[in-house]
């Protein structure tokens, strides 16, 4: 038995000694010492709920951006769709161009020209150099 | 088994039970005759609206369409014969009908020609019905054309639609159901510019030949023919053309596609006839009608994607909106000639707010009444509309009193015919006032502008544009896309340097054309535009 092993024999025998006099004198002290182990016990409990809820924290946080995002790509597609009509509504007055062009290359070919073929302005056509861009 | 187990006609459309439940195409027989076909509905009819003794497990309903129902007998025999899935057509399941009201029949045109509702859901025609010697009269003057379009385009020309469908699955046979001849042409050209451009030289091309070019759009031209002095076929000519590896033929085709399934034409036997044909027809057939079209399907409609039409209607327009509707006033019958010609109230404030030294030109005359009214108190009226059926009506009855009128076929959906009126009409040497009666209420914004556009050409030398437009909004039959706002014609009538200078509300009697045929008072507002001062 060396020193360590005597000093732990002796404590033992004096709480096993203490034992019965600290019921009877101080009763409440051993009910406090049972208690701090119930508040021990709680206390870990506690520690993993709180573990527990930190991580749900930070899925509501998480969450809570993913809300955000949606909220942001919402916003964008609505921007996307006004813009989406407004480009189809350009596409279509392109395509309606098309044939504004086609009618009025036939018009001034098939009834400007002809009605004015008498008329045509030399100069006018000498300033119309093909070349001329 | 027969599919379907028995018929039940009502005042509003066809009861009938089936065997067992299908998407059946079905066929409608009145007095023996096909008159229209219909898609089995899924749903069974409602509760409490069965006609006495309608009974079976798998009941269905179909309405009558609306273009029919007024126009049917008050007893005839109807039947119904389904369509297998192989297209052959069942024995038919009649009963006799029974419909309130006392009218004669009237399932034929002014004509006389039978009447059956097509898959534009309007009235028509169909050969089956025809008169001897109408496919032959048809296919011949489809033959002349082709003939003409290959001398100028060389041989891209091919039978389509309807006259290539029905060859390729019935053996060389045209489709009973069907009412005309249909060609097109694969265009040299890829941008749809120069395609229309092309077209409109078509146009120029057939016109000079002699034929009755109708234009439904920039790129589609019909031809109409009479027989005996009796309408009696035409013939379509749709333009196609090739673009970054997609075939685009109005009005009905955007797939991929290569030269090489088109040209050089394939040959099959039209009625006896050979006749060009797109090189892989199957290709052709499966994206104008759908992978389902060897199928015969008399119940068919188009469904196209919005990308297909919003390029056709962009690049190529409609210059025939509604107009079949205002040509079926006259060939159906629901509007003639009143037994004396009266203005109406409108083109008589209009004849006494304008001085007497002006020509009045009308816009979307109809028969021609005020015209022919504001002639006969010695106006010089040009009159014109782009019905022509309504122009030969009104061409049909003559003018007393000092005026003179002149009716024109004048389309103003296409702008070329409204440049050249202007042009025509600012050859003349006397000022104009236009004048036109529920014309606004016609047309949308493309049309408007080209009528603002012809106002602007011809009240520079002092004279005014009298235009009228309904403002009621409890006014029934007119749809959403021809209401139009007095504030919204203010800015139109602005792009082409005109100005409101009166505008007046009343109340007046309206008849619309289409089913909503009941005459109805609504408020009408009546509008003079001038010119703005420099």
């Amino acid at each position: 038995m060396n020193g360590h092993e005597e000093l732990s024999g002796s404590r033992a025998l004096v709480r096993r000694l203490m034992h019965p006099i600290r019921r009877a004198v101080a009763p409440a002290a051993l009910e406090l010492h049972g208690k701090i182990q119930e508040l021990r016990e709680e206390n870990r409990v506690l520690r993993e709920e709180l573990v527990e809820l930190r991580a749900e924290l930070r899925e509501l946080q998480e969450l809570q951006e993913l809300h955000g995002r949606v909220d942001g790509v919402e916003r964008r597609m609505d921007l996307l769709d006004e813009r989406n009509g407004v480009l189809t509504d350009g596409l279509q007055e392109s395509r309606r161009l098309n044939l504004r062009i086609a009618e009025l290359a036939d018009v001034v070919t098939e009834l400007v020209l002809p009605l004015h073929d008498r008329e045509i302005d030399a100069g006018a056509l000498r300033s119309l150099r093909p070349d001329a861009g | 088994m027969h599919p379907i187990r028995a018929v039940w006609p009502s005042e509003d459309g066809v009861f009938f039970s089936v065997a067992t439940p299908g998407e059946r195409a079905v066929d409608v027989l009145v007095d023996g005759r096909r008159v229209w076909s219909f898609r089995e509905p899924a749903d069974p009819p409602a509760l409490g609206t069965l006609p006495p003794g309608a009974v079976g497990e798998h009941l269905r309903f179909e309405p009558w369409p609306g273009v029919i129902r007024e126009r049917l007998p008050t007893r005839f025999t109807l039947a119904l014969r389904a369509i297998a899935e192989d297209g052959t057509a069942d024995e038919p399941v009649a009963a006799t009908a029974e419909l309130s009201g006392d009218r004669p029949p009237a399932l034929a045109d002014i004509h006389g020609r039978p009447l059956v509702v097509n898959k534009w859901g309007r009235l028509g025609h169909a050969l089956a019905d025809a008169a001897p010697g109408l496919v032959e009269r048809m296919l011949d003057h489809m033959d002349e054309i082709r003939d003409l379009l290959q001398s100028h385009l060389g041989p891209v020309v091919c039978v389509t639609g309807g006259t290539l469908l029905g060859p390729i699955r019935d053996e060389g046979r045209l489709i009973p159901h069907d009412d005309d001849a249909d060609l097109t042409y694969l265009s040299s050209w890829d941008h749809p510019a120069d395609v229309v451009r092309e077209s409109f030289e078509l146009g120029r091309l057939l016109r000079e030949a002699g034929y009755d070019v109708i234009r439904l759009s920039a790129a589609h031209v019909q031809m109409h023919f009479t027989h005996d002095g009796v309408p009696d076929h035409y013939v379509d000519v749709f333009g196609g053309f090739l673009r970054e590896g997609y075939l685009l033929q109005t009005f009905a085709i955007r797939a991929p596609m290569a030269r090489e399934q088109l040209l050089p034409p394939a040959t099959i036997m039209v009625e006896g006839r050979p006749e060009p044909a797109p090189r892989d027809p199957e290709a052709v057939l499966a994206e104008n009608y759908g992978p389902g079209w060897r199928i015969p399907d008399p119940s068919f409609v188009f469904d196209l994607p919005e990308s297909t039409t919003a390029r056709f209607s962009g690049w190529f327009a409609d210059y025939h909106a509604d107009r079949e509707a205002w040509e079926d006033l006259v060939l159906l019958g629901r509007q003639t000639l009143p037994a004396e010609d009266r203005t109406s109230g409108f083109a008589d404030w209009v004849h006494r707010v304008t001085p007497p030294d002006h020509a009045i030109l009308e816009l979307g005359c109809g028969l021609g009444v005020d015209a022919r009214a504001l002639a006969a108190s010695g106006r010089t009226v040009r009159a014109v509309d782009f019905s022509r059926y309504g122009i030969e009506a009104a061409r049909s009855r003559s003018v007393g009193g000092g005026g003179q009128v002149s009716f024109d076929l004048v389309n103003l959906l296409d702008l070329r015919a409204v440049l050249r009126l202007g042009a025509v009409c600012a050859g003349d040497p006397q000022p104009w006032t236009v004048y036109g009666r529920r014309v606004l209420n016609a047309l949308e914004a493309p049309g408007r502008d080209n009528v603002f556009r012809l106002c602007g050409m011809l009240v520079r030398r002092g004279g005014a544009a009298h235009l009228d437009v309904v403002t009621d909004a409890e006014a029934a039959g007119l749809p959403p896309h021809l209401r139009v706002s007095t504030g919204r014609l203010v800015d139109e009538a602005a792009r082409h340097g005109l100005v409101l200078d009166e505008a007046t509300t009343r109340q007046e009697l309206l008849n619309w054309v289409g089913e909503t045929a009941d005459e109805q008072l609504v408020e009408i507002s009546r509008m003079t535009f001038r010119r703005r001062m420099r």
